[in-house]
């Protein structure tokens, strides 16, 4: 099996989601036009804020939404026959809730086992896998018997990797995996996930809003606002020349005491609302760069200086302009 | 650094709660920190290390039956730990006013923004309805809420999480406090929001004098804010001093880890992070020695029999490390 073979093939994916009552139904799009790729052992990183629709994506990824447009093929290699059954599931998923994700009233062993005992794995031999995939993740031994409030968040969502993990899956998504974690755990699990993306060649799509967490796991990375990808590309290239104004106000915004208060970027107001977006560009709203021509159409994407790498913004050669003016953003 | 002068003057502070067997759980060792006017102090720390405990014992919102305060805790000279009840509900949303990280919690789902805001005016003087409005108004325009006048009719669920921390925000500041204490109030926001929510309380202590305490787990965060940096562990200040000092040259190998492990937005991809290895202390089982010591990578055999004390080290700050002595 080759590194690079595509597993999932994005294409032009929209999702709307009906609102309101009967007489004043509106559609709302929560992702318009999506399309990306994910390669075996492939990370891509999608970032953007509350209500961008990362978290949408993520679910018709996994197979927990239908798109209303676009598709999304999945293409993976066969597995190689152990003459034991697995769980069949090449996609898992670990959210930001480790304790709404485990049930109250399992153990965290029989929890962990779970997906194998699914598919019909012998109770012995499941357990005896948690509870390698248990020591794997870092929880100790004396600790397998518990119940998932007895645990610490940190130790939760390790269990919630080693049962998704358990069931070898092609790739995994983790949507806000992390968010809820402190400083210090969140260091533990990057490593975590780092080592088992290598030891298992997981694709991952890392879904967050911290973006030093995203440059430092993903090779590429998806920008999202208002539902719509504005910028894609290597994470080194979208992170040291961001070509979409929203890219360089997010970067703007992670916290560097080294930067006084006063003079730190911030972008203006909150996004507008997904049910009446703005005409033309959707960010043009909250652009410092905005001018008449961004009202009339949402650009194309327009090619960056590396390859593989776009932005959906018709000023993108202006975006560097920004570091100079930093009230503005 | 006078002695005096201090709006809020902690000693001593520790907290002890009932186990499950009876037995008593001691969260907070002798907690000590002053407050003085207009400064802004950041009380930092992971989870389970006694921070937001110790904010609850200072305002006095732990559950009385199950939990023992000892120590001082001197708000304008006036002991609070011995204070009637009466007195602490005047202190607490007027002199000193609260914001939780949980702003959908705090809020009252039932009531419009604007209900909420007269009566946490209310509850604390007697103005006339035309006057809470202007003032409910001012509030919400000044926190940056746009279009005030239809905000003080909606109900917090029709508010998005920035905007309903905003409105906590006004809420906490309708009495004009001195001290405004903030419990990790931009955790769960995204981070174009968290930065301007730290500019705005950046902004509003600045303008209004007003002193406060910022409880999070990110240095980083606070760093560039705060002018006195208290770091939380098991329970312990290990290390207090001013926030550039404290930022810019950690004494304590705790404050430098928690330095070190965040992953940084400069760190260059594929360089090994540096997580704290192990996990933070049980405070049912207390160990010998320095609570810190099991994940220490400086630690050595005293480290592990001998509990080191705070210390005043050249700088003004105080650590307590053996290594620092």
């Amino acid at each position: 099996m080759s590194t690079d073979a595509v597993l999932l093939d994005v294409r032009d994916v929209s999702v709307s989601f009906p609102v309101g009552g009967m007489l004043r139904r509106k559609m709302m799009q929560a992702v318009a036009g999506a399309s990306f790729t994910v390669s075996a052992g492939e990370t891509l990183g999608l970032v953007g804020e509350s209500g961008s629709g990362k978290s949408t994506l993520a679910r018709v990824l996994l197979g927990l939404e239908r798109p209303s447009a676009g598709s999304v093929t999945t293409t993976f290699p066969p597995r190689a026959t152990t003459g034991e059954r697995r769980s069949p599931a090449r996609i898992q998923v670990v959210f930001q809730d480790s304790e709404a994700a485990l049930d109250p009233r399992m153990t965290v062993l029989d929890s962990v086992a779970e997906p194998l005992r699914a598919f019909g794995v012998s109770k012995r031999e499941a357990h005896g896998e948690a509870v390698e995939w248990l020591n794997r993740v870092g929880l100790p031994t004396w600790q397998h018997d518990k119940y998932p409030r007895q645990l610490s968040g940190g130790q939760r969502q390790r269990v919630c990797i080693a049962r998704a993990v358990i069931g070898r899956p092609d790739v995994l998504v983790a949507d806000e995996a992390l968010s809820a974690l402190d400083v210090s755990l969140q260091a533990q699990l990057v490593e975590l996930l780092a080592e088992l993306r290598v030891d298992l060649n997981l694709a991952m799509v890392f879904i967050s809003h911290d973006l030093s967490i995203v440059r430092h796991v993903a090779e590429t990375v998806g920008v999202m606002y208002l539902g719509r990808l504005v910028e894609y590309g290597p994470t080194a290239a979208v992170f040291n020349d961001p070509h979409h104004p929203y890219t360089k106000a997010l970067l703007a915004s992670v916290p560097d005491p080294d930067i006084p208060i006063a003079e730190r970027f911030q972008l203006q107001g909150e996004m507008p609302s997904a049910l009446t977006p703005p005409s033309g560009c959707v960010f043009r709203t909250r652009c410092p760069l905005a001018r008449a021509r961004c009202a009339e159409a949402m650009p194309e994407p327009r090619p960056g200086v590396v390859g593989g790498h776009w932005a959906r913004c018709f000023f993108s050669d202006e975006v560097r302009r920004l570091d100079a003016m930093p009230e503005a953003v | 650094m006078s002695a005096t002068g201090e709006l809020l003057r902690v000693r001593d502070l520790s907290v002890r709660v009932r186990g499950r067997r009876g037995e008593s759980i001691r969260l907070t060792h002798d907690v000590a920190f002053d407050v003085r006017p207009g400064e802004i102090v950041g009380l930092v720390g992971e989870s389970g290390s006694g921070k937001s405990v110790t904010a609850s014992a200072i305002l006095d919102l732990l559950p009385r039956r199950s939990t023992a305060i000892s120590g001082s805790v001197r708000w304008r000279g006036e002991e609070l730990l011995t204070a009637s009840a009466s007195r602490l509900r005047a202190i607490r949303g007027g002199e000193i006013g609260l914001i939780t990280q949980d702003a959908l919690a705090a809020l009252d789902p039932v009531f419009t923004v604007g209900h909420q805001l007269s009566e946490a005016v209310g509850s604390h003087r007697r103005l006339p309805r035309g006057e809470v409005r202007e003032l409910s108004l001012r509030l919400l325009s000044e926190v940056g809420i746009s279009d005030p006048e239809r905000r003080l009719r909606q109900y917090p669920f029709e508010l998005s999480g920035g905007m309903r921390q905003r409105v906590l925000l006004a809420i906490a500041l309708c009495n004009a406090p001195h001290l405004l204490i903030a419990d990790e109030p931009t955790t769960a926001l995204d981070v174009t929001i968290q930065a301007q929510l730290v500019k705005l309380l950046a902004r509003e202590a600045k303008e209004r004098g007003m002193a406060m305490v910022l409880i999070t787990h990110d240095l980083r965060l606070v760093a560039g804010l705060c002018d006195e940096i208290v770091v939380m562990y098991g329970g312990r200040i290990v290390e207090r001093g001013s926030a550039r000092v404290v930022y810019r040259t950690p004494s304590h190998p705790y404050t430098r880890a928690l330095l070190d492990c965040a992953v940084m937005l400069e760190s260059e991809p594929g360089t090994a992070l540096k997580p704290i290895p192990g996990t933070a202390p049980d405070p049912a089982e207390p160990q010998p020695g320095c609570v810190f010591a099991p994940r220490c990578a400086f630690a050595f055999d005293r480290c592990h029999t001998e509990a080191p004390v705070l210390r005043r080290l050249s700088d003004g700050r105080v650590a307590a490390c053996h290594l620092s002595e």
